[in-house]
């Protein structure tokens, strides 16, 4: 049945456009990613600072009150900068909404820290030091960073990102605002000659916003020693592995739809020229002519697009190096750069397994195709109007979730914010997707007549 | 290989398709399955498959259900809805792909081709072809397994009168050769020369399960023509 199955398919026109269309649209769209425009800045350096100068060594302490969670890489912490403009030198300790306490210096390095709610930069030379404390008493170590020596700004910053954070083609977006986070405790302590016993932001304090385009309008607030920080941006540095080996599949959202159409053809063809008897006179027992166009399907499907993607990775890297991207900081380990390759193939078949789960339970291709297609879409398109509950609750559990296989980094989550926990879930989801469908098709298939 | 049909009924909505149908079709004879348009004739064949599912009665090919048997296209080819291919596949191509499904040596492809006379147009797609060659190109799928039964739902529809005497020769070399025969047809005088034994279908009733001679005589009249109408002339629904 497998062999007749694989014989259909290699004979029906329709089908072999789709697998051209699809690989055409991975391979096409990563070129013109990665080819075109010259490179971008090598960073992103956007945020709202509230900041003194500080002229030799010191200690930063301030306790973080509330953040408003308006993207999982929102930022609200501490920060010393060789100066208030975008690209210089910095340390910067912070909470985030979605990935605990951070150091993070020089577009770089990027350290994890226990969550806490107090935050303590010290510099001692051209060295920071962080902490944090749950009580403001015992300290635990985050790391130390290097800063250059002399004159610093340090302060309170705030950002939350929103279309800068994420690598060039995301199938979703979600709507973004500026983030406010409150302050108190806010002390400084230089034991300089001179120094002085710093308190809350007040005379000597400046605010800034760093690498806007737009000064902020949102005044801060100071009030009896607590301080409102409102900001928008992002603290990113950008030249990574983890969007060279992205561009490799930036065209999966346009390859669905073949992959879709695939699916669904290869039931729908049965319904002409009244190929069903035939079909199911040689092999009497459905549930076997389904899985074998299951699998002839799925493999198909999956064996071109993984050819896709490994030649658009190939082929994307020296575009890529030539427009200036440089060694990556966040290794990426060739094993995941496997695993999106492999994923996203996994991501299409399966996608195609859906088409015809329901193009058989429907009995109708074309219904098939557009109900999938507007469960693929139309959340791309309406994410950003939807209300934020929503369209997290439809990214995470939809057959989209099946895209977060493609994520390299923990932090590459820019575009397409609430994906499920792992990558391996979010593949998981969209198996439940596809054996849902099939299991539906096949009970339609038992019980009607051919 | 006897077919033999028991209690066999279909009711599609409130219509009644095929009504307790018991009969038994015999090996080494054609046997003819007539009856006006709505008589449940295709229906009947379509259950004998296991593509339609009977409301209740048994359909036993060779003592075994058509769904249970270990070679389908071996013991059973069939001829239903025309050339049941997919326009844009060739004809070729359409044979090849249910031989690789009822595991038939590759080389029947092109021996039923030649037996049809469609092996000069075997790499046109079945969409491209005539109602005579895509009728042609049925009969070569059902004698792809070369089966000892044989099922044709109106294999004489739209082939030339050249067409029509090769199936009849057809039709009776395969009887001879002691296979089961069961051709359908709404024309009696499409089978009266090719037909041994009749089963004349009206309103999914069976009205007579006799041979042809047998059926002139009971009738009174001289010809098998006349006395089909006489049988059928009360189940006859669209006239």
């Amino acid at each position: 049945m497998i062999a007749a199955e694989w014989l259909k398919l290699r004979t029906l026109p329709g089908a072999l456009w789709c697998l051209f269309v699809m690989a055409g649209a991975l391979v096409g769209l990563a070129l013109a990613v990665s080819s075109g425009a010259p490179a971008a800045p090598s960073y992103v350096d956007e945020f709202r600072f509230v900041h003194r100068p500080l002229a030799g060594d010191g200690t930063l302490t301030a306790r973080l009150l509330t953040q408003e969670a308006t993207h999982p890489w929102a930022m609200a912490g501490v920060m010393v900068k060789a100066g208030p403009v975008a690209g210089a030198p910095y340390a910067a300790l912070f909470a985030t909404p979605g990935h605990g306490t951070r150091l993070q210096s020089g577009f770089r390095t990027d350290v994890a820290g226990p969550s806490a709610r107090w935050l303590r930069l010290t510099r001692a030379g051209a060295t920071v030091t962080a902490a944090v404390s749950r009580d403001g008493g015992s300290w635990l170590p985050v790391g130390s960073a290097p800063v250059p020596e002399g004159p610093l700004a340090v302060g309170l910053f705030v950002t939350s990102p929103g279309a800068t954070r994420g690598v060039p083609v995301r199938p979703a977006m979600l709507r973004t605002r500026p983030s406010t986070a409150t302050f108190d405790t806010v002390t400084l302590t230089e034991p300089a000659p001179g120094g002085a016993v710093g308190g809350p932001p007040g005379a000597g304090w400046r605010a800034t916003d760093v690498g806007a385009r737009r000064p902020s309008t949102v005044d801060d607030v100071a009030v009896d020693g607590m301080v409102a920080v409102t900001g928008s941006g992002d603290i990113l540095g950008r030249a990574d592995d983890g969007s060279r080996v992205a561009v490799a599949t930036t065209g999966t959202i346009l390859a669905m739809l073949p992959a879709v159409v695939l699916g669904t053809l290869v039931l729908s063809a049965e319904y002409r020229g009244g190929t069903a008897l035939a079909t199911f006179a040689a092999c009497p027992r459905r549930g076997r002519v389904l899985a074998a166009k299951a699998l002839v399907a799925g493999s198909t499907v999956f064996g071109t697009a993984a050819v896709a993607c490994l030649a658009a990775l190939l082929l994307a890297q020296p575009l890529l190096r030539g427009r200036g991207f440089t060694a990556p900081a966040y290794a990426a380990p060739p094993l995941d750069a496997l695993r999106m390759v492999l994923g996203t193939a996994a991501v299409l078949a399966l996608l195609a397994l859906m088409g015809l789960g329901l193009a058989t339970a429907l009995r109708r291709g074309a219904a098939a195709i557009g109900l999938l297609a507007a469960a693929l879409y139309v959340p791309v398109v309406l994410t950003p109007l939807l209300p934020a509950a929503v369209a997290r609750w439809w990214q995470r559990s939809g057959p989209l979730a099946g895209l977060a296989v493609q994520r390299v980094r923990e932090t590459d989550d820019g575009f397409l914010l609430p994906w499920p926990r792992t990558p391996w879930l979010g593949l998981a989801i969209l198996c439940a997707w596809a054996a849902a469908a099939l299991v539906a098709g096949y009970a339609t298939l038992r019980r009607r007549d051919a | 290989m006897d077919i033999e049909v028991n209690g066999l009924r279909k009711r599609y909505g409130r219509t009644i398709a095929v009504d307790d149908l018991t009969c038994t079709v015999r090996a080494g004879r054609v046997t003819g399955l007539v009856g006006p348009n709505g008589a449940g004739k295709s229906t009947t064949l379509r259950m004998f498959l296991g593509l339609t599912r009977p409301d209740a009665g048994t359909v036993h090919i060779g003592g075994t259900p058509y769904a249970s048997l270990a070679h389908p296209l071996h013991t059973v080819g069939a001829l239903l809805d025309g050339a049941a291919a997919h326009p844009g596949r060739r004809a070729r191509d359409h044979l090849r792909w249910l031989a690789h499904a009822g595991r038939i040596p590759r080389h029947r492809v092109d021996e039923v081709l030649e037996r049809v006379g469609l092996t000069a147009v075997a790499r046109r797609r079945a969409g491209t072809f005539s109602l005579g060659m895509a009728q042609r190109l049925g009969i070569a799928a059902a004698l792809l397994g070369d089966a000892p039964v044989l099922l044709l739902d109106e294999p004489v529809n739209g082939l030339d009168p050249e067409g029509v005497r090769w199936i009849r020769t057809l039709l009776r070399g395969l009887a001879a050769e002691g296979r089961t025969v069961l051709v359908s047809s709404h024309l009696m005088s499409e089978l009266a020369d090719t037909a041994d034994h009749l089963l004349v279908l009206g309103r999914g009733r069976l009205l007579a399960d006799t041979g042809v001679r047998e059926l002139i005589a009971a009738a009174g009249t001289r010809t098998l023509e006349e006395a089909y109408f006489a049988l059928t002339a009360e189940a006859v629904e669209f006239r």
